[in-house]
């Protein structure tokens, strides 16, 4: 293929005419966030299905709102600091502050762009050549105004799988007991096939790497344990007859790897048990027509079942040993957002946890496992545009706001709703719009973090942490 | 909210001027004409309702095609996404050797397809396409080579692609 062929199909592809006239028609509509056709659907319907958007039927469990959580707007807002007028360093820099007496941030200066990023509660830089070689890798971890180096490892692995050969270098760290690891996630120059790697919570010595082949309808995966000491790959599944679920489109473990749910678009959800080595679907093992499975914890499983019109769901947990099956929600309304007057539930992706909003703006937030719902007072929603995330062990939920007249994210306001604590705290930032926010999530169990660079020529990047 | 009367003029100025160019750059992305429209829409819904105030024509091609790709990239890491079966059938090329270069773009990993698009194909600069698609220009130069060595593609003498 030349460039000039390469134009030459590009050029014939086209939107239907009628795309415009259909755009047309939703300007007339009354809503301002009204969605595309066919992506609302799906939108509607994933909320459900992965993560699950129920919304809750709110008069299933009255008698369980026992709890409350307390909003507390901070009266002080942020000043967000703003890009760095001068070059001062060529080395990551950190400052500290403490915002209203409460919210703890560090303030990372990044120079340059050279491949930083963070995951599992530490910073990393992946140094390449013009041509993506890894030259350098560093961890740091970011503890009060110092960032402390960490002992980078390396662990070479080889591994085969369906024809393909997966060959790389891992670098990982070991810190406050967890391993953050990072590995290029290519086959060589095979087209279609990555290589994954994820820590496992309480390990320190091995992680998982998720090797895949093809991509979006022929997208399949397998996933291997490889030992960090010695390089060598481990098969999970083998054995289990996890064939039946075959292709498997993903892959999610208990903590302990005793057992994994296995999906499979066109066959839906597979308990896998690798110890009685066997691979079972849920509809037969439950008895319900399953629309989505999670893990909540090693012992319990969370099962979604879609109502008949589509726009309610029954959530159970199911116990593997025992066989119980509890449902904990009936007939839960999915907010969709095109509605008139949106009101519902949208699962929080990652936790067993759950939101729940009245057409009044209320917030509640469920437990998917005991069925419990938690109001949150003094606080409403006027528009469903906020973002809330649980950290990993959906002990907190982060909640950020956005300016839409900003060029980037715009984060307008940033608060952390703590179910231990029962409190839902708000900070309000200003500034925000003289740097080119492009990233928002957990850091580690406690810090958010917001990634940003410079506008403009992008030549220095930043990471915000805070802990409220 | 923003009278119609405003927003019908604006859209068809805009979509006139960018529509196939968010399209193509969508079709790259997702392979699918319907989600490439609905990507479209979307697209041209948030340059309605809440694009910033560009300096100028060229400024808001950039800012369209960078919010096509998030958009793009957001729906391929998507639950849904992975879960759906195809539900077009409908190709958008017929039968033919065109269809078969197309396929051999779709088949390419998402992470080149944006910056061998925007580069060969729109004509972008790699400092550009890094701007564009939030990367550094070592990045972008390392998808390009990788991108075009899965695809063999071959330059063209002459032509002046920065890497």
């Amino acid at each position: 293929m030349n460039i000039q062929d390469y134009r030459n199909v590009m050029d014939q592809l086209k939107p239907a005419p009628s795309l415009e006239a259909r755009i047309k028609e939703q300007l007339g509509q009354s809503s301002r966030r009204s969605h595309p056709r066919r992506l609302a659907g799906k939108i509607a319907v994933a909320v459900l299905a992965a993560a699950c958007t129920f919304m809750a039927a709110m008069a299933v469990s009255p008698q369980l709102r026992a709890a409350v959580l307390t909003f507390f707007q901070l009266e002080e807002t942020e000043q967000v600091p703003p890009p760095a007028s001068a070059p001062v360093s060529s080395d990551p820099s950190v400052t500290q502050d403490l915002i209203a007496q409460q919210v703890e941030a560090q303030y990372i200066r990044l120079p340059g762009l050279s491949g930083y990023d963070y995951g599992n509660g530490v910073l990393f830089q992946a140094q390449r050549d013009d041509y993506g070689a890894i030259l350098d890798f560093r961890y740091w971890a970011a503890e009060g105004d110092t960032l402390v180096p960490l002992e980078t490892h390396t662990t070479d692995f080889t591994t085969t799988w369906d024809g393909i050969t997966y060959t790389d270098t891992v670098y990982w760290c070991v810190y406050d007991g967890a391993i953050s690891c990072y590995c290029n996630g290519r086959a060589g120059m095979a087209a279609d096939a990555d290589c994954v790697i994820s820590s496992l919570p309480g390990s320190t010595d091995s992680v998982i790497l998720r090797l895949s082949q093809g991509s979006q309808m022929d997208y399949r995966q397998y996933p291997v344990l490889l030992d960090l000491t010695t390089g060598e790959v481990t098969d999970l599944l083998g054995g289990t007859g996890w064939e039946k679920a075959a292709p498997v489109r993903e892959v999610q473990w208990a903590d302990d790897l005793s057992a994994a749910i296995l999906s499979n678009d066109r066959m839906g959800w597979f308990y896998c048990d690798r110890t009685a080595k066997t691979t079972t679907h849920l509809d037969e093992l439950t008895g319900l027509e399953v629309f989505s499975a999670y893990f909540a914890n090693n012992t319990l499983i969370l099962l979604t079942q879609s109502g008949p019109e589509g726009d309610c769901y029954d959530i159970w947990t199911w116990q593997p040993d025992s066989g119980v099956l509890t449902q904990t929600f009936s007939q839960l309304h999915i907010y969709r957002e095109r509605d008139d007057n949106p009101y519902g539930f949208q699962f929080l992706f990652g936790s067993a946890l759950g939101l729940y909003i009245t057409p009044e703006g209320k917030l509640s937030v469920l437990d998917l496992c005991t069925g419990q719902e938690t109001p949150v007072e003094g606080f409403s929603l006027t528009q469903w545009d906020s973002t809330f995330l649980p950290n990993p062990s959906g002990s907190k939920i982060l909640f950020a706001d956005y300016d839409y007249a900003a060029d980037s994210l715009g984060i307008a306001r940033l608060g952390v709703i703590d179910l231990t604590r029962g409190t839902f705290t708000v900070l309000d930032r200003e500034g925000y719009d003289a740097l080119d926010e492009g990233n928002l999530s957990w850091f580690d169990e406690d810090r958010v973090a917001i990634r940003s660079s410079q506008k403009d020529d992008y030549t220095e990047c930043y990471l915000y942490l805070y802990q409220f | 909210m923003k009278d119609n009367d405003v927003l019908i003029p604006r859209f068809e100025t805009a979509y006139s001027a960018y529509g196939a160019t968010v399209y193509r750059l969508a079709m790259v992305y997702l392979g699918r004409p319907a989600d490439a429209e609905d990507v479209t829409q979307e697209v041209f819904l948030k340059l309605l309702y809440k694009a910033p105030a560009f300096a100028d024509g060229e400024h808001e091609k950039r800012w369209l095609l960078r919010v096509t790709a998030n958009l793009c990239r957001d729906q391929l890491k998507g639950f849904w996404r992975r879960r759906t079966v195809a539900l077009d059938q409908d190709h958008p090329l017929p039968e033919g050797p065109d269809r078969t270069l197309l396929e051999a773009i779709l088949a390419l990993p998402e992470t080149y397809k944006g910056p061998i698009h925007l580069h060969y194909y729109e004509g972008y600069s790699v400092a550009e396409v890094a701007e564009i698609l939030k990367l550094s220009q070592s990045a972008v130069k390392m998808r390009l080579k990788r991108g075009r060595d899965l695809l063999k593609l071959e330059l063209d003498a002459g032509w002046e692609g920065s890497i």
